[in-house]
C-alpha cells in the first residue's frame, strides 16, 4: 500500500551527498596525478631523516635518507609528511625532523605549526556539545565567528529529547572574552532564539509548541592542543509562553570545539 | 711626371685635411652642446636601462590530507524488530595521529515485531519504521599497525576505539543515543582505506509498553576517501 511512497527528504540529500563525495574524489585523484611533477623539495641538513611505514610513531623505521639527499614532499597528514626520495622510496617523517631541511641552500624549512598563540587570535570556531535541559539530554552544534579578541557571535542548534517531549532550540549569542590570551578563561554569553517543543508520540492528543526565548550564561573554555578546546557552559533561558506566563529553563553543556 | 705626382700628393693632403677639419667641427660642435647641457641640468634618462624580468619565487602549498569522508553499509540489528540492513556515510577528521572525530549519519527500516507477527496487528506505521541515526564520536587508535598480503605487500592498519553521542529516530520519536564501537581500518592507498565497524547504539525508549534500554547493535564494513 506504502510501495510508490516517495523516499524520505532525508534520503535524498544523503544521496547528493554521496554523489558530491564521488566527485569530489575523482577530482582529487585528478588532480594529485596532475600536479605530480610540482611538488615541493626539501635537502636533508641533518645526518639523516628517518622514513616510516606510516604517519605515526607507532610505525617502524624503513628507511633512511642521507645528508644532502633531496626528497619531494607529496602530502601532509597532522604532523607527519609522506615524502618520496631520490629513488623512489616513499615513506613518513615527523614534522621535527622536517623542519630541520632545507628547502633552499641555507634556507630552513618551516612548516604551519598549530600553536597556543593562534588560538587568542581565532576567526571562526565550530563545535558539538552535549549535556542537560532541564532534565533532558540535550545536544548540539554551534559555529561561531570572532569579531576581535573580546567579542563574538554564534549560531547554535540544539536538541534536546526528554521524557516526554522533544525539543529543538535555535539560539543566536553574543559572547564577551574578558581574557583572550588565556588558555583556561570564562567568558559571557547573551542571547535569544526560538525553540520548539514537540510531545512523544505516546500523547497523542498533545501539539506542539513553539515559543520565542532570551538566555544569559556563563561559559569556561581550555584550550587543549592543535585546533581543539574543550568548552562548558550553562545557560539560562527564558521562554515567552505568554502574555503573564514565563518558563525558566536551566542549560548546562560541554563539548569540543575546534577553530580556524 | 713629377709633377702629376706633386699634384696627386697634394690633393691628397688637401682632401684629408678637409674631412679632419669637418669631422672636428662636427664634433666640436656636439662637445658644446654637451657642455653647455651639463652646465644647465643633470642627466634624466639612465645610461643603463635592465631587461632582465625578476622570477615571482611561488612557495608550493603541500597538500594536507586531514579530513575523511566515507560510506558504509552492513547489518543494524533494531531491537524487537530485527535485524535489517543498514547504509550510511560519514565525515572524519584527524586531531592527532592517536584522536580523530567521527560524525556518521545510517539508515534503515525496521520490518514487523515478534509481537506483530504472532498476534497480526500493525504497532507502528511504514513511515514509522524508517530508522535515522546521526551521532559524533571521538575515535583512539588503539592498536596502529601493518597487514601484509603475500611476498612484498604491506598495508598501514589501525584497530580503533571510539565513543560518541547522538540521535536515534525510529517510531516518530528522537532518541538520545550513546554509542561505543571497535573498528578496524586498512589504508589501502595515499587517498583511499577501507574500514570495519561494530557499534552499539544505546537509548532508552518505551515502544515496548515500559522504558527500557535498547541496544541496537550494527556491524557495518565501508570505504574511506582522504581529503
Amino acid at each position: 500500500m506504502n510501495s510508490g511512497m516517495k523516499p524520505p527528504v532525508i534520503q535524498v540529500w544523503f544521496f547528493a551527498f554521496c554523489w558530491i563525495c564521488m566527485m569530489l574524489g575523482a577530482a582529487h585523484v585528478a588532480a594529485a596525478t596532475d600536479d605530480a611533477a610540482s611538488y615541493p623539495r626539501v635537502i636533508v641538513a641533518e645526518p639523516f631523516i628517518e622514513l616510516h611505514t606510516g604517519a605515526g610513531k607507532g610505525y617502524p623505521v624503513y628507511h633512511v635518507v642521507d645528508r644532502h639527499e633531496w626528497v619531494e614532499v607529496l602530502v601532509r597528514q597532522g604532523d607527519w609528511f609522506k615524502v618520496r626520495d631520490r629513488l623512489g622510496k616513499e615513506g613518513w617523517v615527523l614534522i621535527d625532523e622536517m623542519e630541520k631541511t632545507l628547502s633552499a641552500p641555507g634556507v630552513t624549512t618551516q612548516f604551519e605549526r598549530i600553536k597556543k598563540e593562534h588560538f587568542g587570535a581565532r576567526t571562526y570556531e565550530g563545535g558539538i556539545n552535549f549535556g542537560d535541559f532541564e532534565g533532558s539530554a540535550i545536544m548540539g552544534v554551534y559555529a561561531g565567528l570572532n569579531f576581535n579578541d573580546n567579542l563574538a557571535t554564534e549560531l547554535e542548534i540544539s536538541k534536546a529529547t526528554g521524557q516526554f517531549t522533544e525539543t529543538l532550540v535555535a539560539r543566536i549569542n553574543i559572547l564577551s572574552n574578558p581574557f583572550p590570551t588565556w588558555d583556561s578563561a570564562p567568558f559571557f554569553t547573551l542571547g535569544g532564539g526560538y525553540m520548539r517543543n514537540k510531545p512523544k508520540s505516546s500523547f497523542v492528543f498533545a501539539n506542539p509548541t513553539s515559543d520565542l526565548f532570551a538566555s544569559v550564561g556563563l561559559g569556561y573554555r581550555q584550550y587543549m592542543s592543535k585546533r581543539v578546546f574543550f568548552r562548558a557552559d550553562v545557560k539560562q533561558n527564558i521562554v515567552f509562553i505568554s502574555d503573564n506566563n514565563n518558563g525558566d529553563f536551566l542549560e548546562w553543556k560541554i563539548g569540543f570545539s575546534f577553530f580556524y | 711626371m713629377e709633377n702629376r705626382v706633386f699634384l696627386f700628393l697634394l690633393v691628397l693632403t688637401l682632401g684629408f685635411s678637409l674631412g679632419n677639419v669637418s669631422a672636428a667641427e662636427a664634433d666640436g660642435a656636439n662637445i658644446t652642446e654637451e657642455t653647455s647641457g651639463d652646465a644647465e641640468a643633470p642627466l634624466e634618462e639612465p645610461l643603463i636601462t635592465p631587461t632582465v624580468k625578476r622570477n615571482k619565487i611561488k612557495l608550493a602549498r603541500i597538500d594536507t590530507e586531514d579530513f575523511l569522508i566515507g560510506i558504509f553499509g552492513g547489518s543494524y540489528s533494531i531491537e524487537d524488530f530485527g535485524v535489517h540492513p543498514v547504509y550510511g556515510a560519514r565525515v572524519g577528521l584527524l586531531l592527532t595521529e592517536t584522536f580523530f572525530i567521527d560524525a556518521t549519519m545510517g539508515f534503515s527500516k525496521a520490518g514487523p515485531s515478534s509481537a506483530e507477527k504472532l498476534f497480526n496487528f500493525d504497532l507502528l506505521t511504514e513511515q514509522e519504521r524508517e530508522l535515522v541515526y546521526y551521532d559524533v564520536s571521538v575515535g583512539y587508535n588503539l592498536f596502529p599497525g601493518e597487514a601484509f598480503m603475500g611476498d612484498d605487500t604491506a598495508f598501514v592498519t589501525t584497530l580503533y576505539v571510539s565513543v560518541g553521542a547522538g540521535s536515534t529516530q525510529f517510531a516518530g520519536d528522537d532518541y538520545f543515543t550513546l554509542v561505543g564501537g571497535i573498528g578496524y581500518r586498512i589504508v589501502l592507498t595515499d587517498w583511499m582505506a577501507a574500514q570495519v565497524d561494530f557499534r552499539d547504539h544505546i537509548f532508552e525508549s518505551d515502544i515496548m509498553g515500559d522504558a527500557e534500554i535498547k541496544h541496537n547493535i550494527e556491524y557495518t564494513i565501508g570505504a574511506s576517501w582522504f581529503f
